[in-house]
């Protein structure tokens, strides 16, 4: 049975714009000459842990094994001391980089089932050359991560895009 | 009380049937990302999953779209600047989202583990606010489903994986 709702709106809703500053992206890449199952690689993180804001993980051409994170300054920390327990064990190969980021998060009614929301969300931030270091949309959540310093010029952009409880 | 060694978990979704897209687009291309999602819209194509990251010399997106739309999103490709060396696809494509994920790794090495002792591909994941989202081949998601139910104590109440029904957009005549 097809049920038909019409539901139109002149500015498209999200319950809010969340900024965080100062947050590091971390990006693991599996070496090649490590041929260890990625899911030990990841029993690291289960063992020493640590509070992520974010992760992804897509392929590379090459197809190598990646992993972006965003942490927060203190998870950082406990990762960084992390990874040195995790280095005297011998392992593991994988090569490691990092990026001082700002990262915004909105979320919105339907977001997965709708089309056109991420377009409207990053179209504005692109005209303005704001580089989008890292995005992941998934379910009914966006997130959006920017080079450090760009945290506020960027959702004051998402602000006027979106009509946010705020606004309201 | 329950002694079952099982992990809890609030829930599991299978997603629709989708295809799976990632693209480089090298900086020196016309066509970025903020064109091909632009050109996506105008289609009113939606995207259900994207993970996007710029590197130093291009930018790399992965991206899932209904399976109905595949050829139409494959269509738009051919009018943009991206050649077909820059591009991976995959077809038969699921998603399945699991929560919550409590902002730790624990769930993802679960299922990274669980995937690879049924030596299924994982073509891409993300968190959401609360949830792991990951995308496999469609047709094995009953399959993955047995697994799950394996490893993961599920709330009595559970709706099923696959949806009873399904939020669709019925695209205009015109693009706004």
């Amino acid at each position: 049975m097809e049920t038909i709702a019409i539901y139109w709106e002149k500015q498209v809703k999200v319950y809010g714009i969340i900024v965080k500053n100062g947050l590091t992206l971390v990006h693991l890449q599996q070496g090649r000459e490590d041929t260890a199952p990625w899911h030990t690689l990841l029993s690291y993180f289960e063992m020493y842990p640590v509070k992520f804001e974010l992760v992804t993980s897509f392929p590379d051409l090459n197809s190598d094994n990646s992993l972006s994170f965003i942490l927060d300054p203190e998870q950082f920390l406990i990762f960084q001391t992390n990874l040195k327990a995790i280095q005297q064990q011998g392992r593991p190969s994988f090569v490691l980089s990092y990026k001082k980021t700002d990262l915004m998060y909105l979320h919105g009614p339907h977001f997965q089932e709708r089309f056109g929301i991420l377009s409207k969300a990053l179209e504005p931030l692109c005209a303005q050359q704001i580089q989008i270091t890292l995005s992941g949309c998934a379910g009914n959540s966006m997130y959006i991560v920017v080079p450090e310093g760009l945290g506020k010029t960027s959702s004051d952009i998402l602000q006027r895009t979106f009509h946010t409880p705020q606004s309201a | 009380m329950n002694h079952s060694n099982k992990t809890h978990i609030g829930g599991i979704k299978f997603s629709e049937e989708r295809a799976h897209f990632t693209i480089h687009c090298p900086h020196s291309k016309k066509t970025n990302i903020d064109a091909l999602l632009q050109l996506i819209s105008d289609k009113q194509i939606n995207i259900p999953f994207l993970c996007h990251a710029a590197e130093p010399t291009s930018t790399r997106t992965s991206f899932c779209v209904s399976a109905k739309d595949a050829p139409l999103l494959s269509e738009i490709i051919t009018c943009t600047t991206i050649e077909k060396g820059e591009i991976i696809s995959h077809y038969q494509v699921g998603s399945i989202t699991i929560f919550p994920h409590k902002n730790n790794f624990r769930l993802i090495a679960i299922i990274m583990s669980l995937m690879e002792s049924l030596q299924l591909p994982v073509y891409s994941f993300a968190t959401s606010i609360s949830a792991l989202i990951f995308n496999t081949q469609y047709g094995q998601l009953c399959n993955i489903a047995k697994q799950l139910t394996e490893i993961f104590e599920l709330p009595e109440n559970h709706a099923p994986f696959h949806p009873e029904f399904q939020l669709r957009q019925p695209r205009t005549s015109m693009t706004q």
